[in-house]
């Protein structure tokens, strides 16, 4: 058996172009470590604040360098943003800006990192996972009874529009290193993850005592695209509008 | 408007009037500037007040008319560098350079025809709130620095505030820029205390804060509470254009 990921959504705020998307995703199999066919699946989340510039591309240098150089420690994430941070300022600091775009580059960019290792499973189809989260992306693991983790552990009523974030200034950094969350847990064979960016993860967030919320989601019969059902529960209010990320891990 | 200006008397109302539209403006283009240019998240228009009610905007062609916050971003008639003090991050406080574009120069007309202003207002509001029933409500923020000489303002801002999209109602937040050198006053929740008679005319006009930004004020560190209104007395509004809500943005954490 092997873990595969389906990336299911990639959806832009409504009224925006889709090149106007600022979340990002990146996955890899194998690492450093590579022991086992398939193993370690690499993935990674992250949701470009929509208030700072640059913020797309910021999110997309931090999903890349956890797939390829994952971390579980603050001290490792350190070195790893240090990394982005070397590579952000040599393409934002190419070309000349308009006054607003200098101002607005002073205050950086911000994004929000969900990283997840899932790792080889023992003779007996036990295998673990680690991930590391700042800010509001979050990972869902369903077993076949319902909810078995949801990481980081926010509640509906705490998702805002002022999540804890990873910035290209490091004293910013500074200050919200104390919100960083490292979590690990098992997985077995029945168990499906979901990795989704913050206006998802409210609405799940919302719906999560009812497993027919992770049916709704999972069991789509074609009939209906995920991006059209996700545009509904925009307009009525159930989803905020966003942009959107949803991937899957689950078995082959 | 040539009166100094009770806060800072080497310089006039009318500079520190011109200041606050510039920096409202600058802080609300820079809100919406992303890699690829500014984005239209907002649409302003600007109504200017002093012998006689104007657009205030070059190119704007009538008093009423929004334009795309695009527009204004590339359209200031100069760009100033400015000196602005900032933390260091680690307790002290550095002097950096910062641009400062004018969109207007500082004017002392005299007469101050607010009836007429919030009049206009209104009409350049219900137009978009026609055009964008479901939208976020018109903001309509009113710098002055004296008293209406056309009138009691209070009916005019409650036909100004009775607009509404499915979003609620517009709101309305005064400024008043003052010779008098009383404390600056933010946010207040009740008239108590203010400065003059005037003061508490524009705090009863003023709208009550929206939830969702007494809750941004209090995470951070505004003095604010649920009855507070859009008021300010010799001091700025730019904290509420950071409280406009277009999406993520990272908190002041200090």
């Amino acid at each position: 058996m092997r873990l595969q990921l389906e990336v299911l959504l990639k959806l832009q705020k409504a009224g925006n172009a889709p090149e106007d998307y600022e979340d990002a995703i990146a996955w890899r199999i194998g690492g450093p470590d590579l022991s086992h066919d398939g193993y370690p699946l690499l993935v990674a989340i992250a949701d470009g604040a929509t208030e700072s510039s640059f913020s797309g591309l910021w999110a997309q240098l931090l999903v890349g360098e956890f797939v390829q150089k994952p971390f579980t420690t603050l001290e490792q994430m350190e070195r790893s943003v240090t990394r982005c941070l070397r590579l952000w300022r040599k393409i934002v600091g190419k070309k000349p800006l308009p006054w607003y775009a200098e101002e607005k580059l002073k205050e950086g960019s911000f994004s929000t990192l969900l990283g997840v290792q899932f790792l080889a499973p023992n003779p007996h189809g036990v295998g673990k996972w680690q991930a590391i989260a700042l800010g509001d992306s979050c990972l869902f693991q369903i077993g076949s009874r319902g909810l078995v983790v949801q990481f980081p552990n926010i509640a509906y009523e705490d998702f805002g529009v002022t999540p804890p974030l990873v910035s290209t200034d490091p004293d910013y950094n500074s200050r919200s290193w104390v919100k960083l969350a490292c979590k690990e847990g098992l997985w077995t064979k029945d168990d499906i993850f979901l990795l989704m960016t913050d206006a998802l993860s409210q609405w799940a967030t919302k719906e999560q005592p009812d497993r027919l919320v992770w049916d709704e989601l999972l069991s789509k019969d074609g009939s209906i695209s995920l991006g059209d059902w996700v545009d509904r529960q925009r307009s009525s209010g159930a989803v905020r509008n966003d942009d959107t990320t949803l991937a899957i891990v689950r078995q082959e | 408007m040539a009166d100094p200006w009770g806060r800072d008397t080497q310089k006039r109302k009318c500079d520190a009037v011109a200041d606050a539209m510039n920096r409202m403006l600058a802080n609300l283009v820079i809100k919406c500037s992303k890699s690829e240019g500014v984005r239209d998240y907002f649409h302003v228009g600007i109504v200017g007040y002093g012998g006689n009610v104007t657009p205030a905007l070059a190119g704007a062609s009538s008093a009423a008319q929004l334009v795309p916050i695009s527009s204004i971003a590339n359209a200031p008639l100069r760009i100033e560098e400015r000196a602005q003090k900032i933390p260091d991050g680690a307790g002290g406080i550095v002097e950096q350079k910062v641009k400062f574009p004018m969109w207007f120069e500082p004017a002392a007309n005299g007469g101050t025809p607010m009836c007429e202003a919030l009049r206009l207002a209104r009409q350049a509001c219900e137009g978009w709130v026609s055009e964008h029933p479901s939208s976020f409500p018109p903001t309509v923020l009113n710098i002055t620095d004296g008293e209406a000489t056309d009138g009691d303002p209070s009916p005019d801002a409650d036909q100004l505030r009775a607009l509404a999209t499915s979003d609620g109602n517009a709101l309305l937040y005064d400024a008043h820029i003052s010779s008098n050198p009383a404390t600056p006053v933010e946010y207040p929740d009740s008239e108590e205390g203010l400065a003059d008679q005037f003061a508490r005319l524009l705090f009863r006009m003023s709208s009550a804060l929206p939830a969702h930004v007494v809750n941004a004020g209090r995470q951070e560190g505004l003095p604010v509470s649920d009855a507070s209104r859009g008021f300010v007395f010799n001091a700025d509004m730019v904290t509420l254009i950071r409280f406009l809500d277009i999406g993520t943005r990272a908190s002041q954490l200090r």
